[in-house]
């Protein structure tokens, strides 16, 4: 969430996502999903905690982080949350 | 199973109703959510329709009422009739006796016939003269008002309102919904084509399964939060009352457990936020004098926006 700061704080994980898409950042978008599901998953459910989807997530939190830097954004954004 | 009930309850309702598949969605949830629903529309957006559509999906027991200002609580629960062979009173039990119940046009009944509905909505029974009457289940009741009405109508005031799950605003078609239902011969509107997608047994163990739907300590923290936002909204007379958010959390359960998962979560909550808090919340006068409010709506989606939900 820190890499998307035009993000009302109440978004969630599914809403920044979805943002994403709609503006065509390029992400393996069928694991992305299957990462949230699985966290969310462990998040809400009580399920075991896996990784699954974890590399495609940091590699989704690069590109965001070139295209918020390259929008100008100084120093906002630079890390995943 | 549960993944396809939604979308077998809208293509079921497309056949009749064109545009209206959150509706449909909307009242699937609301019924498994034990709730009730006040949909809201001008005349002619098929509200109707949608509700005898709905009630042909769900293999239950359908009723309509048309509510007038000279009807009576009798005519809705029913009465104690003479029964001139046993020389004693029966009670007669009227049409609120049923699963799925229509009341149109609720807000043309006078108080005494609203408040006598509102009673069976929240106790699922009805009491004349001492003589109490469990009402069938499910029961569900499925209102309709048209908002700019001024003359020979009785507003739902504020504690009523507060008994419906759900208030669906039920605006016009877009332009290409518009041309669908133009194209269509209109008497091509019958809702005996619709196929029941759910028996009357099976909802009933659908309905219990979504009370086992997990909400964590995380997802009820989020909720009470909102609730102390929206009464702490300067623009709000009335914030969100702790019956709003029990029902809130009982819509995403339903949600949960329509997506095919056993936990709710915070998106599960957003998307039905508006349809649930938007008609329990006041607008404050002053706010609306002073242009920072006109629809109660946008505060909810704007304290929504505000309120970090647990990620």
């Amino acid at each position: 969430m820190v890499s998307m700061p035009w993000l009302p704080a109440g978004s969630t994980w599914e809403e920044a996502f979805e943002q994403l898409k709609e503006a065509r950042v390029k992400a393996d978008w069928v694991k992305v999903d299957g990462a949230l599901s699985a966290y969310e998953a462990y998040r809400y459910g009580g399920s075991p905690a896996t990784v699954a989807g974890k590399d495609d997530v940091v590699a989704l939190a690069h590109v965001i982080q070139k295209r918020v830097i390259g929008n100008g954004a100084k120093g906002k954004g630079t890390r995943a949350d | 199973m549960e993944m396809e009930l939604r979308e077998r309850v809208q293509e079921q309702i497309r056949t009749v109703v064109i545009g209206r598949e959150r509706e449909a969605e909307l009242l699937l949830v609301a019924l498994l959510a034990r709730g009730h629903v006040l949909l809201e529309g001008v005349p002619g957006v098929s509200k109707t329709v949608l509700a005898r559509s709905f009630a042909r999906c769900m293999g239950v027991e359908f009723k309509r009422i048309q509510f007038t200002p000279d009807m009576l609580p009798m005519d809705m629960v029913g009465g104690f009739v003479f029964n001139m062979k046993d020389r004693e009173f029966d009670f007669r039990k009227g049409p609120v006796f049923t699963n799925l119940l229509l009341a149109d046009e609720i807000n043309r009944a006078p108080p005494k016939v609203q408040s006598a509905l509102l009673e069976a909505m929240q106790e699922f029974q009805v009491t004349v003269e001492g003589h109490t009457e469990a009402l069938p289940k499910p029961f569900m009741v499925i209102a309709t008002q048209n908002p700019q009405e001024f003359h020979g109508v009785y507003p739902l005031p504020e504690n009523q309102l507060d008994r419906f799950l759900m208030r669906v605003n039920m605006g016009y078609p877009d332009q290409a919904t518009e041309v669908a239902l133009l194209r269509r011969n209109l008497e091509d509107m019958d809702t005996e084509k619709i196929q029941e997608v759910v028996s009357a047994e099976e909802l009933s163990k659908i309905m219990e399964q979504v009370t086992k739907v997990q909400v964590s300590p995380e997802i009820i923290d989020y909720l009470a939060t909102i609730a102390k936002e929206s009464r702490g909204e300067t623009r709000l007379s009335l914030g969100a009352s702790p019956r709003a958010m029990v029902h809130l959390s009982h819509c995403a359960r339903a949600i949960a457990y329509l997506d095919g998962r056993g936990y709710v979560t915070p998106d599960d909550i957003k998307r039905v936020s508006v349809e649930v808090l938007g008609h329990r919340v006041k607008l404050d006068q002053s706010a609306v004098l002073t242009g920072k409010a006109n629809d109660p709506e946008q505060v909810v989606r704007e304290i929504f926006a505000k309120v970090k939900p647990p990620r």
